[in-house]
C-alpha cells in the first residue's frame, strides 16, 4: 500500500528523516529525501541534528560489567534453588512428593524423556565434580568441558536406547489388556470394623487402588522389562499387597465380607500374581517409609531393568569418576545414592512439560548435593591423613 | 551395598578435548547453562553485562537500581534458560527480559510516587556520578562529551519509557529494527515511528548541542544496507 501523496514536500521528507539516517528508505524513496535534503536548508538542518544525535548517544560513555556480578548472581541463584527447596519440603521428607503422586505417573515418552534429562543432567552433574577438581590441582585452563561433546554423543546414544524400549507389535499383543476400573459402590463400616482393626484401611486401600488403576492405564501398553519395576514401585507404595493380605487372613476365619470391595481386591490380586509371575519383586516398605533419602532407596527400581538408559548413565558416571582419580568407594555409593534420589524424582515427575521444570530444579538441587558429598568425602579424608600424619609424629605438631 | 558399577576406565576421558568457553556461541553457551554448566554464565556476563547496565541505567535513571536490575537479568537468564529459544538472538532475549524488569520497577514507582520524588534526586546524582566515572575512561574523553552525557540523561529521563527503550536499543546498542521490535513486542513500523518521535523529542531537549553547523553529511543516494521496500516505509 502507498503512502499518501505528501502535501508538503518538507514535512513528508522530515517524517521520513530517521528511516533515512537509518538506511531504512527503499531507493526511490531515498533518492527523493537525497534531492531534497540538497535543496532545502531548513530540513537539511533537522537531517543533521539528528544525525548529530545518533553520532554523540553512540559514542556516549558505556557501563561496565558491574563488579562481582558473577558471584552474586550464583549466590541470588543458590539461596532462591535453597528457598525452593525449603517450599517442596524435600530435605525433610524426599520421597513422599513420588510416593503421594504414586511414583511413576510414566508413559513410556516420559521414559525416554527422563532418560535423556538424566544422561543430561549426569553429564552436567559430572563436568561440575571435575571442574571442581581440576580447579583444585590449578588446571582450570584446561577445562574438561570436552564433556559437552561427550554428553551431546551420550544423549544421542540414550535415544536410540529409549527407543529402543518401545514394544515391538508382538509385545504389543502379549500385553495385559486394559482393565474395567474396579468398581466401589459402598464401604460397609460395620462389617469392616473388624478388618480395620487389624490394620486393614478401607479407604485408603479403595482409593489407592482406583488411583494405581488410573497409572497403570498410562503404561499398560510398555515393554514388560519397563513395566516390570514400575508395577513393583507401584504396589510397593501403596503398600496394597498387605492390605490384601491382612484382609484375607481375616476373611480366612469366616469373619463377614464387603462383597462390595470384591472387584477391588481382585484387581490388586491381578497386579500383585502378575508381578509374581514375572519375577518382580515388592520393594520392602521399610525402603519406603525412611526419611533419609540417601540410606533409604529402592534400589531395585532400577537395577530390576537391566539394559535401560538410567543404568547406562550410572555406569558412565562410575567410569569418569574414577578417571577423574576418585575411587573413595564411600564416594561413589554416595553419588550412586544422589543419582537414585534423581532417578526417583525423574520416575516420579516427569509427566508433563510443566513437571520437567520441578525435576530440572530437584536435580540441580542433587546437583549441589553431591558437590557438598564430594567436598566433605575429601575433607574426611584429609582428616583421615592428618590424623595418621599425627599419630606417626606423636602428635607434637600441636 | 554392592555397587553396579563397571571398572573400566574411559579412554575418551582420560584425554579430554580442550574446550574454551570464551569461544562459545551465545547459543552454545545457553544449551550448556540448561544443561547445569554454570560456569557457562561467565562468558555471557562479560558480552552482555555492560550492555545491559547501560540500557537499565539509562531507562530505569537511577544508578543503583539499574545494578540491581542487572543482577536480576542475570539470575533470571540462569533461571529460564531452559526457555531460551535459539532461534532468536540472544541479545533480544536479554534485553528483553531486562526490560520487563524495568517497566516492573517504573511500574511500581509509580505506584510509590512520593517515595520516588523524595528519591529522584539521589538517583540522577548516582547516575551523573556513574557517567562522570564512565566518561573519564571513555576514548571519548572530550569536555562536550561528557557535558553531553549528563544533558542526554536529563533530556532521556524525559521522555516516556517506551521512547527511552527504543531510542537507547538503537542509537547506543545498535539493535536492528526487527530486533527491537521482538524486545518491546511491537511491529517494526510502530518501532520505527516510536524512535523517529524519540529522536524529534531529543532534538528538541538538546538542541544547544546538535548545532548543525558541528559536522554531518548526507548518505549516499545509495543505501549500502540494500534497499527496504516500500511496505516498511508505509
Amino acid at each position: 500500500m502507498n503512502a499518501p501523496a505528501p502535501s508538503n514536500p518538507c514535512s513528508a521528507v522530515r517524517a521520513l528523516a530517521s528511516r533515512y539516517l537509518d538506511g531504512r528508505l527503499s531507493a526511490s524513496s531515498r533518492a527523493r529525501v537525497h534531492a531534497h535534503l540538497k535543496e532545502c536548508g531548513d530540513c537539511l538542518e533537522t537531517y543533521r541534528s539528528l544525525q548529530r544525535l545518533s553520532t554523540l548517544a553512540r559514542a556516549l560513555p558505556r557501563a561496565e560489567v558491574p563488579a562481582d556480578l558473577a558471584r552474586r548472581v550464583r549466590r541470588t541463584v543458590s539461596e532462591r534453588r535453597q528457598q525452593t527447596l525449603a517450599h517442596l519440603h524435600l530435605d525433610e521428607a524426599p520421597l513422599a512428593p513420588a510416593r503421594e503422586r504414586a511414583v511413576l505417573r510414566l508413559p513410556w515418552r516420559g521414559i525416554a524423556a527422563a532418560a535423556v534429562l538424566v544422561a543430561s543432567c549426569s553429564a552436567a552433574l559430572l563436568a561440575g565434580y571435575r571442574l571442581g577438581r581440576m580447579d583444585e590441582r590449578g588446571e582450570t585452563e584446561e577445562l574438561i568441558v570436552g564433556l559437552r561433546i561427550e554428553r551431546d554423543r551420550f544423549a544421542d546414544q540414550l535415544i536410540n536406547e529409549s527407543s529402543a524400549l518401545r514394544p515391538t507389535p508382538g509385545e504389543l499383543a502379549q500385553t495385559p489388556e486394559r482393565s474395567r476400573e474396579p468398581r466401589v459402590r459402598e464401604i460397609d463400616q460395620g462389617i469392616l470394623q473388624p478388618y480395620r482393626e487389624r490394620g486393614f484401611q478401607p479407604e485408603h486401600f479403595v482409593r489407592s487402588a482406583r488411583s494405581l488403576w488410573s497409572d497403570l492405564s498410562s503404561f499398560d501398553q510398555l515393554d514388560p522389562q519397563v513395566r516390570r519395576p514400575l508395577l513393583s514401585a507401584q504396589l510397593s507404595c501403596f503398600d496394597l499387597p498387605s492390605q490384601v493380605a491382612i484382609y484375607d487372613q481375616l476373611a480366612s476365619t469366616g469373619a463377614p465380607q464387603n462383597d462390595e470391595l470384591a472387584e477391588v481386591i481382585a484387581f490388586v490380586r491381578r497386579l500383585s500374581h502378575e508381578l509374581e509371575s514375572s519375577g518382580g519383586e515388592l520393594v520392602p516398605s521399610r525402603l519406603l517409609g525412611s526419611a533419609d533419602p540417601f540410606a533409604a532407596l529402592p534400589v531395585s527400581f532400577v537395577e530390576a531393568v537391566p539394559p535401560s538408559p538410567v543404568r547406562l548413565a550410572e555406569e558412565r558416571i562410575a567410569e569418569s569418576l574414577r578417571a577423574c582419580g576418585e575411587t573413595d568407594p564411600s564416594v561413589l555409593d554416595r553419588v550412586h545414592r544422589a543419582m537414585l534420589v534423581k532417578h526417583a524424582y525423574v520416575g516420579g515427575a516427569v509427566a508433563s512439560e510443566e513437571q520437567s521444570a520441578l525435576v530440572i530444579k530437584i536435580v540441580r538441587t542433587v546437583k549441589t548435593e553431591v558437590r557438598h558429598v564430594v567436598e566433605n568425602g575429601k575433607e574426611v579424608r584429609e582428616e583421615s591423613i592428618t590424623s595418621s600424619t599425627q599419630q606417626v609424629t606423636g602428635g607434637s605438631e600441636h | 551395598m554392592a555397587l553396579p558399577f563397571r571398572r573400566v576406565p574411559s579412554p575418551e576421558l582420560s584425554a579430554p578435548p580442550r574446550v574454551d568457553f570464551e569461544a562459545l556461541s551465545d547459543a552454545e553457551l545457553m544449551q550448556l547453562l540448561v544443561h547445569g554448566e554454570d560456569r557457562a554464565l561467565m562468558p555471557l556476563i562479560d558480552r552482555y553485562g555492560g550492555r545491559v547496565r547501560t540500557y537499565l541505567g539509562h531507562v530505569t535513571r537511577d544508578g543503583s537500581w539499574a545494578d540491581d536490575l542487572t543482577q536480576e537479568v542475570f539470575v533470571r537468564v540462569f533461571e529460564s534458560s531452559g526457555t531460551y529459544d535459539p532461534r532468536f538472538a540472544f541479545q533480544v532475549w536479554v534485553f528483553r527480559i531486562a526490560r520487563n524488569l524495568a517497566v516492573d520497577l517504573l511500574r511500581r514507582q509509580s505506584t510509590q510516587r512520593k517515595l520516588r520524588d523524595s528519591l529522584e534526586e539521589r538517583a540522577v546524582e548516582t547516575e551523573r556520578q556513574s557517567i562522570r566515572h564512565r566518561a573519564a575512561s571513555s576514548p571519548l574523553q572530550g569536555l562536550v562529551e561528557v557535558e553531553f552525557a549528563e544533558h542526554f540523561e536529563r533530556a532521556l529521563r524525559r521522555l516516556p519509557e517506551i521512547f527511552r527503550t527504543v531510542f537507547v536499543l538503537r542509537e547506543v546498542e545498535g539493535l536492528a529494527y526487527e530486533e527491537i521490535a521482538e524486545v518491546v513486542d511491537a511491529s517494526p513500523k510502530t518501532v520505527s515511528t516510536r524512535l523517529h518521535r524519540a529522536r524529534l523529542q531529543l532534538r528538541k531537549l538538546l538542541a544547544t548541542y546538535l548545532d548543525p553547523f558541528r559536522e554531518g553529511s548526507l548518505p549516499s543516494s545509495t543505501s549500502p544496507e540494500g534497499d527496504v521496500s516500500e511496505e516498511q516505509e508505509s
